[in-house]
């Protein structure tokens, strides 16, 4: 009588023949050669995969296939009898970082069908276990630092009108705004979080209904001699009155996670500069033939 | 070269996983020196996995060229031994395969199959047949 199992293996034998030891090679001396096509059939490893144990921990190593006919378990690394107080193992058990509630483990793994107990261990070094999917981790702390990075204290740039507070109607007025990168440094669900954002563009709004940008010129200073000359930012007024400047600065964000590489952040931060009041003038000539001391009636005298 | 132990000699399930941990054994010594007859002898003429591995080590092993690694871990067995249809034993072997580097004459360097860090379990399928077990078909899960 056959069991049910050798029936279920007989035909996984057909749907999985595809992954066969000993792959043909079609010719050999060379690398293509060789190895193309694969000697054996690992596909190697997969950074960023997350499986889920029976007993609902999370591990990379790919554990809870359906139908798998390989079994597996796991013990702890630092705190058994061999180990206990192992520091190298306690330094290593620190970096299962990639979510919350990191465990080392060293797994086990045989035949399902066979007795756990006598499952050899598994890989030449202990891994890490989660009580959470690593990938749901990192999509929720990637969020935080987000909302993290848009809500972060950041100075804003300081702007600057020449000339202020008064200035021409039909004179270009420059505007400019000097912004500078900053750095924030948190904890964000249990991780050690940099942010570090740099100013990219600027939009210069006149409040005469007319703006400009976002550009990546944030202007610059005019000696006062030339005050009225145009600059890039500068803007010429067609309208006396008093109107108020503002600008917005765009910061561009990147982070680290615990020390890691620097990663660009989605997005960017708008940050106003305080507003300024600009009161709008017009200049009259009038030619007079003496000095108010000769003509104290004199027009501006 | 492995020596069979008399065990796998016999026919019965001891007899059967006894062969399958000296085939592997076989299949390790033909990994380290080119020299696949052992494992031929043992084997079928129409088990592919079996044809493919002699394909990848006389390859491996053209000319002047040679083999490093490849060495199987047989981690676990099992076999219910039940008679299939086609008069064959199945036993399901669980190993574990370091990584296969191929190289030439001079030190020239083919390259680097992974092998695999991650447990494959195969099927042997043997048939006792003139006093001796024989792999008659062999496949990978």
């Amino acid at each position: 009588m056959r069991s049910a199992a050798v029936d279920r293996l007989t035909i996984t034998i057909l749907v999985l023949s595809l992954f066969m030891l000993w792959a043909p090679i079609t010719s050999a001396h060379s690398n293509e050669d060789k190895t193309g096509g694969g000697s054996s059939f690992h596909d190697g490893d997969v950074i960023g995969e997350w499986y889920q144990h029976d007993s609902g921990v999370w591990t990379n190593l790919q554990v809870g296939l359906p139908e798998d006919p390989n079994g597996y378990r796991f013990e702890p690394a630092c705190f058994d009898d061999r180990n206990s107080g192992d520091i190298a193992c306690l330094r290593q058990a620190a970096t299962c970082t990639a979510a919350s509630d990191g465990r080392l483990v060293w797994w086990f793994s045989g035949l399902r069908v066979t007795d756990p107990a006598t499952w050899p261990r598994l890989g030449a070094n202990p891994s890490c276990i989660y009580s959470e999917d690593p990938a749901a981790f990192q999509e929720r702390l990637r969020e935080a630092i987000l909302t993290a990075f848009q809500e972060a204290p950041i100075t804003p740039g300081t702007m600057t009108l020449q000339p202020s507070p008064h200035t021409l109607i039909g004179a270009h007025t420059n505007v400019y705004v000097e912004a500078s990168s900053q750095v924030f440094e948190m904890e964000l669900l249990g991780q050690s979080i940099r942010i570090e954002v740099e100013p990219t563009e600027y939009t210069f709004n006149y409040g005469d209904g007319t703006s400009y940008g976002p550009v990546s010129t944030s202007g610059g200073p005019l000696p006062e001699a030339r005050w009225g000359e145009q600059t890039p930012t500068s803007h010429m007024y067609s309208q006396t009155g008093d109107f108020t400047v503002g600008i917005t600065t765009f910061f561009s964000g990147q982070y680290s996670v615990n020390g890691g590489p620097m990663i660009p952040m989605d997005g960017r931060a708008e940050v106003a500069s305080p507003s300024q009041l600009v009161s709008v003038w017009r200049a009259e000539s009038r030619n007079v033939a003496d000095n108010c001391l000769v003509n104290p009636a004199g027009v501006g005298c | 070269m492995p020596v069979m132990p008399e065990e796998a000699k016999v026919e019965s399930k001891e007899g059967l996983i006894a062969f399958a941990r000296y085939w592997y054994e076989l299949v390790n010594y033909g990994y380290e020196t080119g020299d696949v007859e052992p494992v031929r002898a043992v084997s079928g003429p129409d088990c592919t996995d079996c044809n493919r591995y002699f394909d990848v080590v006389q390859r491996g092993y053209r000319d002047e060229d040679w083999m490093a690694g490849a060495m199987i871990d047989f981690r676990s067995v099992h076999s219910d031994y039940v008679l299939t249809p086609d008069g064959l034993y199945q036993v399901l072997i669980q190993f574990t395969q370091e990584p296969i580097e191929f190289f030439g004459p001079e030190g020239a360097e083919y390259g680097v199959d992974p092998g695999s860090d991650a447990p494959v379990v195969q099927i042997l399928e043997a048939r006792f047949q003139d006093e001796k077990w024989v792999v008659a078909q062999l496949s990978s899960m």
